[in-house]
């Protein structure tokens, strides 16, 4: 598995509810039989996107992400795990945006959606290309900061004097 | 290096108090043997991204988190978020550098006696340390000292004077801040990358590994082993400190002879290190006779609010705490709680405020708010937490470290005062950003502890405390305890200044040394 799918601020999501859900895996249908293929990486998709909506965005940084979690080359039980999560969610991508969430809500404490939304998460909002487009603009050091590049512009309120550095107060 | 078998004054943990001991004591012409869990970083291996960054630096070994907090169940292996490197946690610190006030000291004086608190005053009075923070401040180069010129105010700090004026707050500053404002110590002026929490790649922020450290180390006389790990103090016949177990990287365990031993470990691990040197003269844990040995484990009361607002403020650019609100640091019980609190204007990345913000957060409505985020304003509540006897560390009976060691047990039950002053934080934050045209406010809580205090309380008396106010071990000949875990309070105000201050007075008095005037 790729690193951000192990990291260990998975953790960070985990409810006592999710950790008595690990228990309960076996709710899930068994083991796909058919291989994580095509439609399944649509499906996460789909998910990837409702978990973490940003309008301007295309499917392709969401679709980046499922590659990257789940590729070809994964370990057996990766995959299989990604293709029954992913089609026990059924025709997802073709319901309704409020279908999909009330669906999507009650998933999300199982082990599989905790460690995938962590991955969205971590992937989309690491993604420089797509945060560059909130306006966060990444590391800064290569371009000696921001002390030439506005870190101090802010012209839509006033700018305080001496007194806002006096020390100490 | 010194020999394993010849005693020597042996510092364990290289952050703020251990660094800085190091290179008091070498300085004075001390032979110092300096042990470091964490190995050696150097600042241009930084990243600026904050998940390969805190990969890189944090304390990842197991701990166990118990009690009522949200790291029981979100981070259960992970209660404390600090530094496994060379420098500790002084590369990840923010810089504020603030002294405490002087009620603080006197907690239980000053708040009187509340129920499931284990009140104490410090030995040591505000006015006694104050030379201290005099020369912890000119090391540090805290802006607003020492001559020093203050930082030009970010946008992220304007935005917050501005909003603190709105309520009618004076106590505003963005000074005080261990972060060069003018080339100094050898280290750079401030660039404003931003990035201070995953260490700054200029050293523009002091830290002992920027400072200190290179210090000790051209002296000629530290001794420096990083990598490792500290598993046992031990005393000989008399009850004098007489050596130092350690394990190196490959686990290999090493006796180092010592006549003087500094325990710096942070408070988790120095609790846990004086819990493992149990003997038969001391049953419950070196130094523990009074059974206080980890109890009273305090970080601060934390919490954050983040604001939509009506424009951008890119709170990215520049020091990542630029500056903070002090008017309710105050003592004023008709707010419901004692003690006080700041509001520390705090920048943070798209990644980890969709992590900390909400830990289960989803949805248009949450993406919608990151994705706000040159738009975004926020703070960091810094609170007094009250110490509460029965939040401690203790081992693990099942949890083992790679060595095979019961791993530290971190319990924490919150006391009932913690609800009433957060919940007035986030009246006032949320107040703060509306006045200024915010209409979409958030909170939340981190949930791992990044202040570490309390576990081997200073005082004057041997049955409630485990060292004196000279740091000196009650119990033991030759030992010295020198990071945050001597904290009989947490106070308002972020530690290290004071944890600085605490190790000059301990390193001049070791060294024979007189304050410079």
């Amino acid at each position: 598995m790729p690193p951000v799918l192990t990291f260990s601020t998975a953790r960070l999501a985990l409810s006592r509810r999710a950790l008595l859900a690990a228990g309960a895996a076996s709710l899930l249908p068994a083991c796909a039989e058919r291989p994580f293929g095509e439609p399944d990486r649509a499906t996460l998709t789909r998910v990837a996107q409702d978990l973490f909506p940003h309008p301007p965005l295309s499917a392709a940084p969401y679709g980046a992400i499922v590659e990257a979690g789940f590729p070809v080359s994964a370990d057996p039980k990766t995959l299989a795990d990604a293709a029954t999560a992913a089609r026990s969610l059924g025709k997802f991508a073709d319901l309704a945006e409020a279908e999909r969430r009330a669906m999507l809500g009650p998933r999300l404490s199982e082990p599989f959606f905790i460690g995938f939304r962590f991955a969205v998460l971590t992937g989309l909002y690491t993604d420089v290309a797509v945060t560059r487009r909130f306006g966060y603009q990444g590391p800064s050091l290569a371009d000696g900061g921001y002390l030439d590049r506005g870190f101090a512009d802010l012209p839509w309120l006033p700018g305080p004097g001496a007194e806002a550095s006096r020390w100490p107060v | 290096m010194a020999g394993l078998t010849d005693p020597a004054l042996v510092v364990i943990g290289s952050g703020a108090a251990g660094g800085t001991i190091a290179d008091v004591l070498t300085a004075a012409g001390k032979q110092v043997v300096l042990l470091e869990a964490g190995r050696r970083i150097e600042p241009a291996e930084f990243h600026q991204e904050d998940l390969k960054s805190f990969g890189q630096l944090s304390w990842l070994d197991p701990r166990v988190a118990t009690g009522s907090w949200s790291a029981a169940t979100l981070a259960p292996d992970r209660p404390a978020w600090v530094v496994k490197a060379l420098g500790g946690s002084t590369n990840h610190w923010n810089g504020l550098a603030y002294r405490p006030q002087p009620h603080e000291l006197r907690a239980r004086a000053s708040y009187g006696n509340i129920a499931g608190a284990s009140l104490a005053d410090w030995p040591l009075t505000l006015a006694q340390l104050a030379p201290w923070y005099v020369l912890a401040e000119a090391r540090l180069g805290v802006t607003g000292t020492s001559g020093i010129a203050p930082h030009q105010p970010s946008a992220h700090y304007k935005l917050l004077w501005n909003g603190a004026r709105k309520l009618g707050y004076s106590r505003i500053s963005n000074a005080g801040m261990a972060i060069n404002s003018i080339e100094r110590d050898g280290r750079p002026a401030c660039r404003q990358m931003g990035f201070c929490n995953q260490g700054c790649g200029i050293s523009a922020k002091w830290s002992t590994l920027a400072s200190d450290i290179p210090r000790a180390e051209a002296s000629g006389r530290l001794d420096l082993r990083t990598e490792a790990t500290a598993i046992r103090i031990e005393h000989d016949r008399a009850g004098k400190v007489s050596a130092v177990i350690y394990a190196d990287a490959s686990g290999a365990q090493h006796r180092q002879a010592a006549h003087t031993v500094v325990l710096a470990a942070n408070s988790i691990e120095t609790a846990r290190l004086l819990l493992l040197s149990e003997s038969s003269r001391h049953p419950a844990g070196l130094a523990n006779g009074s059974g206080q040995v980890g109890r009273n484990y305090m970080r601060h009361i934390a919490a954050l609010t983040y604001a939509a607002m009506p424009d951008r403020v890119n709170m990215h650019r520049g020091i990542v705490t630029p500056g903070t609100i002090f008017d309710e640091a105050r003592h004023d019980p008709t707010r419901g709680f004692s003690g006080g609190y700041l509001m520390e204007a705090a920048g943070m990345s798209p990644v980890s405020l969709a992590l900390l913000l909400n830990p289960a957060g989803w949805g248009p409505d949450y993406a919608g708010f990151i994705g706000r985020y040159d738009h975004l304003a926020g703070m960091l509540m810094n609170g007094e937490e009250l110490p509460v006897a029965d939040n401690r560390i203790t081992l693990d009976d099942k949890v083992k470290d790679r060595l095979g060691l019961p791993v530290a047990r971190v319990h924490v039950d919150e006391h009932t005062q913690t609800a009433t002053m957060l919940k007035h934080f986030f009246d006032r934050s949320a107040a703060l950003y509306r006045a200024l045209g915010s209409n979409d406010v958030r909170h939340g809580r981190p949930v791992s502890a990044t202040h570490n205090l309390g576990t081997a309380r200073m005082g004057n008396d041997p049955a409630t405390s485990v060292v004196d106010s000279e740091l000196a071990a009650h119990e033991v000949s030759g030992l010295y305890i020198a990071d945050g875990s001597v904290f009989p309070t947490s106070t308002s105000v972020n530690p290290t200044l004071t944890i600085v201050a605490l190790a000059l007075r301990l390193a001049y008095r070791q060294a024979g040394a007189t304050l410079p005037a």
